[in-house]
């Protein structure tokens, strides 16, 4: 795979270049042929796949999604950006963004550890850890498509 | 069983009688005329003293004392008792024809005063044996500044007293929670085994503390005192039925041996001492550890029939035991040795795997079987597996150390003669026979006090934790903190302590008529972190193998070893 990832600065470098063509709202046609046409394409992917994570990070917060056993909410870390490496033949990436994820565990076993912790009213407990919430995509016909989800 | 007033067998294996009230009344009726007894001659100087108490919340009492031990209380006459610590006074009495009594403490100089109020029947304590209070904080009318009161406090939280009365028993009274407390009766017991009961703890001065205990779910009598933990002097009493069923009232004076301090878990500068309160509780309710009321009590063909419809779980999903556990080690697979026990069996193992061997007992046939194991001190492992097919369904949970060629095995079995499910355990020593293993010739670990007196937090998971405290060369006690540090609810079971190593320790614990878990775990001091193994046998989880453990504090250490005896052998 290629380990080309995205990272903050080259993220906005491939952004500035292809800005301009967009606002221009340029044919395609039009574009030289010195690898913008890639660079849009790449941009395109880049984005189609964060607003793709975004998703992921909106449907744990509202439970429609189970990424891990307690997992309760996601919330990006803004002192991370989202790290996309492409696979070499491009239809594939793998997306990671550094999250903090809430918890809540229920005691709910026989432990006498966890009968002590519901005598005193602790049958619960909820924290927070940071993570990194990682995604595999592929891209088919009708664009990327989620392969795998996870926390690391 | 013929009843004894200090049982020779555990206290959670004593059936102490489930006594009427009826009873109780009839066994109170003499005492309330008579008022408190003691070895040495109580104060009784309150003659002539009118004490009316209020306090916010509380109830408008008066006591009128007389001459020769006469108070007057809502109309009736009683015999109390009372003595003097300095400018305190502790006096007591039962209010005739009721099965109520009164202890109070009361500051000569402040007028400040707290009010035990106690009762038999009625509630909320399960049983009428069991005494119940309710805690009351104010003042008794006359000069003093009525803003100064008596206060719940955890200052004591955390310290260790042997108090001595003048009776001449002595107990070890520890104090790792703000809600319990652990004693460990030194001669009316025979065991040395410690205790843990709901305890209330009173500031009374700087220096003096009320700490009152009611020994629920044993005789559920109460024994208090106003300590002076300066002057290492008390008074007390203690009131209520022993395990003969005879009444004890009597007050004493008592002096003391200042043990130690652990560590508290509070934040500092949070002074706060009422952690667990019970939103519109009952007079006199509280949170009451009751753990052999809610353990699975199984029979034996109960505990087979659920084996043998397969509900076994050997390190099979994840423990919440373990959230904060070392990775398992693997690196046994390939190896394999025999385990020759003194007076035990000879175990030939084969690791197949990292999480799969194969035993043979004696001889016998081999068996597979999943195991986990973790490797605590380069060359130590401990590892643990079920022997299926064995009629009592037995776990060995072994530590070897490989370089020494020394093992010691906490052989965990079901069918104890109380419960068919509840974890029974012996301690094996023994040496290691392979390849490349050095022969230990006699040597073995040893039971060690390295550990007697010291008390480890444990964080298993996020929001599960607990401290332990080993009080007794044969106990382990368990202490669970809220979630703003204090200690709380406590109980405790047998206990046993190897050394394996310097600064590697493998300890257990047996929660007897409690849940029935044997529980073990290889300390390593160095590293502050443990490793361990659960065996259990419940219903809902059936007979299970699970993973034990995480990072540690050292609490600190009390120094109590002089209280007990060396018992020779193994």
């Amino acid at each position: 795979m290629d380990k080309a990832a995205t990272d903050r600065r080259s993220f906005l470098k491939t952004g500035a270049i292809v800005a301009a063509p967009l606002a221009m709202a340029a044919p395609a046609a039009a574009l030289a042929d010195d690898g913008s046409r890639a660079r849009l394409a790449r941009l395109e992917d880049e984005r189609a796949l964060a607003a793709l994570h975004r998703d992921v990070v909106r449907q744990v917060n509202t439970g429609d999604r189970q990424l891990a056993a307690g997992l309760t909410g996601l919330a990006a870390d803004p002192a991370h950006e989202l790290h996309i490496a492409f696979a070499d033949d491009g239809r594939r990436a793998s997306c990671r963004r550094t999250c903090m994820a809430s918890f809540r565990t229920e005691f709910t076993g026989t432990s006498t550890l966890e009968q002590m912790h519901r005598l005193q009213g602790q049958g619960q407990h909820e924290h927070e850890e940071a993570r990194v919430l990682v995604g595999e995509y592929r891209k088919g016909k009708d664009g990327w498509t989620i392969e795998s989800l996870g926390l690391a | 069983m013929a009843l004894q007033a200090y049982p020779d067998v555990p206290l959670f294996r004593y059936p102490y009688t489930d006594l009427s009230l009826a009873q109780i009344a009839a066994a109170l009726a003499a005492p309330a005329r008579v008022g408190p007894n003691g070895k040495s001659a109580l104060d009784n100087n309150l003659a002539g003293k009118v004490l009316s108490f209020t306090g916010p919340g509380g109830p408008k009492l008066a006591w009128k004392f007389a001459a020769g031990n006469r108070v007057s209380f809502n109309g009736k006459e009683a015999g109390y008792g009372s003595l003097d610590l300095d400018h305190l006074t502790l006096f007591a009495h039962i209010v005739p024809g009721t099965t109520t009594a009164y202890a109070v403490a009361w500051d000569r100089l402040s007028n400040a005063a707290t009010v035990f109020e106690l009762w038999f029947g009625g509630g909320p304590a399960p049983r009428a044996r069991e005494l119940n209070r309710e805690v009351y904080f104010g003042s008794m009318a006359g000069p003093g500044d009525p803003k100064q009161r008596h206060q719940r406090t955890l200052r004591v939280e955390g310290r260790g007293f042997m108090w001595q009365e003048d009776t001449g028993n002595r107990t070890v009274e520890y104090y790792p929670s703000s809600t319990y407390s652990h004693w460990v009766e030194l001669d009316r017991l025979k065991d040395f085994r410690g205790y843990s009961a709901p305890t209330d703890y009173v500031q009374l001065t700087e220096e003096v503390y009320a700490v009152a205990r009611i020994e629920a779910e044993f005789s559920g009598l109460l024994h208090m005192h106003l300590s002076d933990v300066n002057r290492l002097q008390q008074v007390g009493l203690r009131f209520g039925f022993n395990g003969a069923d005879n009444l004890e009232f009597y007050m004493f004076r008592g002096t003391g041996e200042w043990l130690g301090q652990i560590a508290r878990f509070e934040k500092l500068g949070d002074f706060s001492a009422d952690p667990l309160p019970i939103p519109n509780a009952r007079k006199g309710e509280r949170r009451v550890y009751r753990p052999l009321a809610t353990m699975d009590k199984l029979t034996r063909a109960e505990v087979d029939a659920l084996v043998a419809a397969g509900n076994v779980h050997v390190f099979d999903k994840p423990s919440p035991m373990a959230g904060n556990g070392m990775a398992t080690s693997g690196a046994l697979a390939g190896k394999q040795f025999a385990i020759e026990y003194d007076g035990g069996p000879k175990m030939e193992y084969r690791f197949t795997g990292p999480d799969t061997l194969q035993w043979a007992i004696d001889g016998g046939p081999v068996v597979p079987a999943r195991y986990n194991a973790w490797e605590m001190m380069p060359g130590v492992f401990i590892f643990g597996h079920l022997l299926e097919g064995q009629p009592n369904h037995d776990g060995h949970i072994v530590v070897v150390d490989l370089e020494n060629g020394m093992a010691t095995n906490y052989h965990g079995y079901l069918n104890t003669p109380y419960f068919a499910n509840e974890a029974g355990c012996e301690t094996l020593f023994g040496k290691i026979v392979g390849q490349g293993i050095p022969n230990p010739g006699s040597k073995r670990h040893e039971r060690t006090r390295d550990m007697l007196g010291r008390a480890f937090t444990w964080e298993y998971s996020p929001g599960l934790n607990s401290m332990h405290l080993y009080s007794t060369p044969w106990t382990t006690s368990w202490i669970i903190p809220t979630a703003d540090g204090h200690f709380a609810t406590e109980w405790c079971g047998s206990g046993d302590f190897v050394k394996i190593r310097d600064q590697l320790y493998f300890g257990r614990w047996q929660e007897e008529a409690c849940n029935g878990t044997l529980g073990t775990v290889l300390i390593n001091m160095r590293t502050m972190h443990d490793a361990g193994i659960g065996y259990h046998c419940g219903k809902q989880g059936g007979l299970s193998m699970s993973a034990v453990g995480a990072p540690s504090r050292h609490a600190g250490k009390f120094d109590v070893e002089r209280f007990f005896p060396v018992r020779k052998g193994r």
